[in-house]
């Protein structure tokens, strides 16, 4: 019983999730095009296109930042700290309790 | 803890140069720094160039409230009128005008019908925008049309007691720009020439 | 770790929420006073001091500076020593920070009432001020960042402390663009682009993410079980540290700045609805299990509520960002009613979740009544709910009028009703916050329990 009801939770989450990014990724993609069809023509538009090509060139080397940091084994031990904190909260209470 | 101390990323120094500083340049760079250059070769107007001209609307006080204008201004010349319009702008700002009247037409929803043409961005390259004062919120109407749609006695009326010349008006009267005899005083001059200063360009 | 004396600094903890909750109190008279405006009924008509539009100044200001920036304050002079290990760089440092705050705060209002306010929205700050202001937010950090840097040394950095150090730098960068480069420097079209941007950045800069780092402390604390994934967390601190700073211009949408700027704040907009989503499922996929804390834990039940307002207000953002929406509802009620949700319903709840769990254990006291509680919590609910709806629906009506070329003043008249139900639910939220002191109050009356650990157990509902 309880695993089915698992199962069920994971697929409604997961439905929703997908759905959303999906929903947000085509709003997105649209909105990219429009900003692309209101580039001024004629003597502004270098401006502006040179606006959104750094933008999205500076993504694009954050993006391979992350990949390079990624690959020297930085984010290696991601979700130690959360365990950390929740220890050290222990510890501290623990510490003030002692302490009063 | 084995500190890995050779890690980039999750460390204080990265977040607060990168995320903190870089990404906030990147937003300025964006956001701020494309329209500040991009206007930036519109020339911006002091309050005495604006003022070179004396508008009728002007000389219109000074002859309906010949002795109130002396007192606060003397006669209606191009150096009074500039002190106007600023002591204008400051009251707009301090009783928090901007906060219920915005000052820019937009292209839709019927607004060129309604108020008069669309703002452009040169109209706004002035020391009296500087602060801009475009404002958020309409409460009442916008005002960057403003000038000549109402007459000096009607905004000297309405400053006053706004209910009494547009029944139901929720917006506050300004008593206090008026001396105990319901007299303009120098603010309240001011306030109208501010006024009817706003779009003035658009009906020569 | 080694621990000379206190780590954490509980008197300077308490001595900010109780100005912040002085000040949510002056701040929330003061916009329901300037409600009664919007009714033909205020009562301090003709007074030049309580000139509506000051008030509405004093309002903001009071909520933000008042209110948010101690509340916040309270909450990191907690959660930093805690998550560090380390104490502040000082404390004496803490209590200047402190006694400036309160004295500019007071300064400020005193400013505004007397009609020195300055024409920048959310900045309303007089001129004399600001430079103390930046003064200040430089010391802040200066007290905060020592723990947080000797903390990374050790072992990388807990998500709250990535929030916490952004919003550290950042909010001292915007304080600076939005307070003097517009006022001196850079007049009209691109002035505004630079306010709006200060506007949305001194909410999504400052408050969003230390109100974020706080509960990424919080709700793994009290539920004892740590947040579903660390990694998706700090995706969604890098969303708001890249997506952010780009979206300021959504405040003056059709304006006079150049159109393809607000175009792409529209795309940065739309995009940062990806990363709410992410730290949202992060949260409530933590309490997956445990619902039960809502039913029996107040600040657990503050905590999800204000995560639900923030879930509804960032889903309107993306909404109404759009330049379609945008032609109906800008100038509107509708955002009025969206700037309280977000101010109010998630930022305020929060802070009061986060009274609830410190105050007990800062006064050493149980607090004096749960059903107190109980109201304070639905009195405030339902009163910012209605109030958020009511705000909406006049937007739209507002908005349609408008477009429909009415005379403006049936715009006024047709919201008047709206606007009569705003007052109301204003008045359930003081009545809910005025409950909320008046238990804090009551709780210093009762005996204290020496303990202040053992209580949090029994800030549970009956
Ligand atoms: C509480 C919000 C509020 C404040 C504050 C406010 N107004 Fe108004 N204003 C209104 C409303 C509502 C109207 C429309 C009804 C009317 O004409 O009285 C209006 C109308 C006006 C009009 C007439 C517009 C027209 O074309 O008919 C002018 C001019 C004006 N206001 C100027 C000001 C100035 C200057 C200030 C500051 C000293 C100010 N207002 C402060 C709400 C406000």
């Amino acid at each position: 019983m309880r695993g089915k009801k698992k199962e069920w939770i994971t697929f409604i989450m997961g439905t929703w999730v997908v759905f959303g990014v999906a929903f947000c990724g085509i709003t997105f993609v649209y909105k990219v095009y429009e900003i692309v069809n209101t580039v001024p023509r004629g003597e502004m538009m270098g401006f502006a296109v040179i606006q959104v090509v750094t933008y999205l060139l500076v993504a694009m080397g954050f993006f391979f930042l992350f990949l390079w940091s990624f690959l020297r084994g930085d984010f290696s031990d991601l979700e130690a700290s959360k365990y950390r904190i929740l220890e050290m909260e222990e510890r501290i209470s623990e510490m003030e309790r002692r302490g009063v | 803890m084995d500190a890995k101390t050779d890690i980039l990323i999750e460390r204080f120094g990265f977040v607060f140069i990168v995320a903190g500083v870089g990404f906030f340049i990147l937003g300025f760079i964006f956001q701020m720094l494309g329209p500040v250059l991009f206007l930036g070769n519109i020339p911006i107007r002091s309050v005495e160039e604006i003022a070179h001209e004396v508008p009728w609307q002007f000389r219109d006080l000074a002859e309906e409230y010949p002795e109130e204008f002396k007192r606060a201004f003397g006669s209606p010349t191009p150096e009074t009128y500039a002190e106007a319009l600023r002591l204008g702008r400051d009251i707009y700002i301090r009783e928090g005008c901007w906060h219920c009247h915005s000052q820019y037409v937009r292209p839709v929803a019927n607004e060129p019908l309604r108020y008069g043409p669309v703002s452009t961005a040169s109209e706004y390259q002035n020391e009296l925008q500087l602060p801009q004062l475009f404002g958020t919120r309409r409460v009442g109407p916008d005002l960057i049309r403003e000038a000549g749609v109402h007459s000096n006695d009607w905004h000297i009326a309405h400053f006053y007691d706004p209910p009494s010349v547009e029944p139901g008006s929720i917006m506050p009267g300004y008593p206090w720009f008026y001396d105990e005899d319901g007299r303009p005083k120098k603010e309240a001059l001011s306030i109208v020439t501010f006024v009817q200063w706003l779009g003035s360009w658009e009906r020569r | 770790m080694n621990h000379r004396g206190e780590l954490v600094y509980y008197n300077l903890v308490t001595a900010h929420i109780v100005a912040g909750v002085v000040f949510l109190v002056v701040g929330l008279g003061a916009g329901f006073l300037y409600s009664l405006q919007f009714l033909n009924s205020y009562p301090l008509g003709g007074v030049e001091f309580f000139s509506p539009g000051r008030i509405r100044m004093l309002h903001t200001n009071a909520i933000a500076y008042g209110w948010l920036v101690n509340g916040l304050l309270a909450g990191i002079y907690w959660a930093v020593p805690r998550i560090t290990g380390y104490p502040v760089l000082s404390r004496t440092l803490g209590w200047v920070i402190f006694f400036v705050l309160q004295i500019l705060v007071l300064l400020t209002a005193g400013g505004i009432l007397r009609g020195y306010a300055q024409a920048i929205e959310w900045g309303e700050t007089p001129l004399f001020v600001d430079p103390f202001i930046t003064l200040g937010l430089i010391l802040i950090a200066l007290n905060f960042i020592p723990p947080i840097l000797r903390a990374s040394r050790d072992a990388p950095m807990y998500v709250s402390l990535w929030y916490f150090t952004g919003a550290l730098v950042w909010v001292i960068l915007v304080y600076i663009m939005g307070n003097f480069v517009p006022q001196y420097y850079v007049p009209g079209a691109a002035g505004a682009a630079i306010v709006g941007n200060f506007i949305h950045d001194l909410v999504g800069l400052l408050v969003t993410p230390l109100g974020w780092g706080l509960m990424y402390f919080f709700v793994p604390v009290i539920l004892k079980r740590p947040i579903w994934s660390h990694s998706l967390s700090l995706m969604g601190f890098w969303g708001l540290a890249f997506f952010y700073p780009m979206q300021g211009l959504h405040h003056y949408m059709w304006s006079p700045v150049p159109m393809y700027v607000q175009y792409s704040a529209v795309v940065a907009t739309i995009a940062i609805e990806i990363v709410v989503t992410t730290v949202l499922a992060n949260f409530f996929l933590t309490l997956r299990g445990c619902g039960d804390f809502l039913r029996n834990n107040y600040p657990i039940r503050w905590f999800y509520t204000g995560m639900v307002f923030y879930w509804i207000t960032c889903l309107q953002c993306a909404i109404q960002v759009t330049l379609t929406v945008q032609k109906v509802i800008h100038f509107t009620d509708w955002v009025v009613g969206h700037a309280h949700l977000v101010m109010f319903g998630v930022f305020s709840f929060w802070l009061m979740g986060i009274i609830v769990e410190l105050w007990p254990r800062l006064t050493r006291r149980e607090w004096y009544s749960n059903t107190l509680h109980g109201w304070a919590y639905w009195l405030n609910t339902i009163g910012l709910t209605v109030m958020f709806l009511a705000l909406t629906m006049a937007g739209l009506v507002q908005g349609f009028l408008w477009w429909g070329l009415n005379p403006f003043m049936d715009s006024v008249r047709f919201s008047i009703p709206f606007w009569f139900v705003r007052t109301l639910s204003g008045g359930m939220i003081i009545a809910g916050v005025v409950l909320f002191v008046l238990n804090m109050y009551l709780s210093l009356q009762t005996e204290t329990t020496g303990e202040g650990r053992t209580l949090r157990a029994q800030t549970t509902a009956g």
